[in-house]
């Protein structure tokens, strides 16, 4: 009897020890036990993917019930041994581009794709532009000779900062004259 | 040879000229779409009289979820008390005639159907869900119910509709095509179809009670 009554307290002792150990076992912040570089890839995924249901909230920062199942699929798909572009695509197909963070490429919602791109260019070409005006007009600055010390053709030729009308008349009378 | 440095003065004004027109057709470019926006706000919500929006899904599958994937799973949805909220016998399978099958709405064309927007993760929906499942048993022949559920995962709304001992069609409406055809905002949302394919009604946010989903569709049966 006294041995039945040991035996079941050792066993009740293993039980308590497994529950304990299982309970304690779970970190809350790391409930499906990833790795760390899996635990990295996932805090990645998460600060690419957004709120579904939300303005403006990322994924890894969202406490909606969605954002928390969402967060559990991608555990789930890192234990699988997915790769990052698998669970993200993954998720595309499921709750769409809106996930993205992006506007979907359609209609006049291109124009936020290529508006950026064609101002920076067109800054950019802009920038070239006006470079090469300034390099040009410093090139005919450093070419101008002193008034009066050479033919008029260089006087002619220099000319960007004299005044328009100024460079006509003179253009005109030396036409008269030759 | 003297009319050269008035060509090329000529030359720069034209230059500058240009790139002024073209700042301001770019400035133009911008306000109209600006503009555009402004008088063109996100489209309302698919309205009674429009013809409703036909969609194609896959429906869930109907074998039940095996219970180490299913008690976590309710766990999750509904706290450690999901028995309380859960009215079907857990391990049965719901009905096999809409086990992963493909589904358009045109396909119930000639009967009036109820269709419903529903998430697991949408608290209000819980209230919702053991109404509809009544309603469907009660109409069940005269009216088509449909649920789709939107921006959900596969375990969690099979572990869902098994909760709820759900046995009229659901499927996921994946990438929120449907939910987008129909213009809505948020979950749940029931649509009242006739039998011609148009939107008699909707409801916004869950049916509060039996007698409310009982009059849209009483109505929806008249038309």
């Amino acid at each position: 009897m006294k041995k039945a009554i040991f035996l079941a307290l050792i066993a009740l002792i293993v039980v308590a020890a497994v529950a304990f150990a299982q309970e304690g076992g779970a970190d809350p912040n790391n409930p499906h036990g990833l790795t760390p570089e899996q635990q990295a890839l996932a805090k990645e995924i998460q600060q690419e993917l957004w709120c579904p249901i939300c303005q403006g909230v990322r994924l890894d920062v969202c406490e909606q019930q969605v954002c928390q199942q969402m967060r559990e699929m991608i555990d789930e798909m890192l234990l699988e041994g997915k790769t990052k572009q698998e669970i993200i695509d993954e998720f595309v197909v499921q709750y769409g581009v809106v996930i993205l963070g992006e506007p979907p490429k359609q209609g006049v919602n291109w124009l936020a794709w290529i508006m950026p791109i064609a101002l920076v260019l067109a800054g950019l070409g802009f920038a070239v532009w006006m470079s090469r005006k300034w390099t040009e007009k410093r090139r005919q600055e450093a070419a101008v000779v002193p008034v009066g010390a050479g033919p008029d053709a260089d006087i002619a030729s220099a000319s960007d900062d004299i005044d328009d009308d100024y460079l006509a008349r003179v253009d005109q009378e030396l036409g008269e004259e030759y | 040879m003297s009319q050269a440095p008035i060509e090329s003065q000529k030359k720069k004004r034209k230059g500058g000229v240009g790139l002024l027109l073209l700042i301001a057709v770019a400035g133009f470019i911008l306000l109209a779409v600006f503009y555009y926006g402004i008088l063109n706000p996100p489209s309302q919500r698919a309205d009674s009289g429009e013809k409703a929006p036909d969609f194609s899904v896959t429906t869930y599958a109907s074998a039940p979820l095996p219970p180490d994937v299913l008690e976590p799973a309710l766990a999750n949805l509904f706290g450690g008390n999901y028995q309380t909220y859960c009215t079907g016998d857990l391990s049965k399978p719901r009905p096999a005639e809409y086990d992963s099958i493909p589904l358009k709405l045109s396909d119930f064309r000639g009967t009036p159907v109820v269709l419903n927007f529903w998430a697991s993760w949408c608290t209000t929906c819980k209230e919702e869900q053991p109404l509809l499942e009544s309603a469907w048993r009660r109409y069940k022949g005269q009216v088509q119910f449909i649920g789709l559920s939107h921006l959900d995962q596969d375990k969690n709304a099979r572990a869902w509709l098994q909760c709820y001992d759900v046995t009229y069609p659901n499927a996921p409406d994946l990438g929120g095509k449907a939910y987008n055809a129909y213009r809505i905002q948020g979950v749940p949302e029931t649509y009242f179809i006739d039998a011609d394919g148009n939107i008699v009604d909707y409801y916004v946010g869950a049916i509060p009670n039996g007698s409310i989903l009982d009059q849209l569709i009483q109505k929806l049966l008249q038309q």
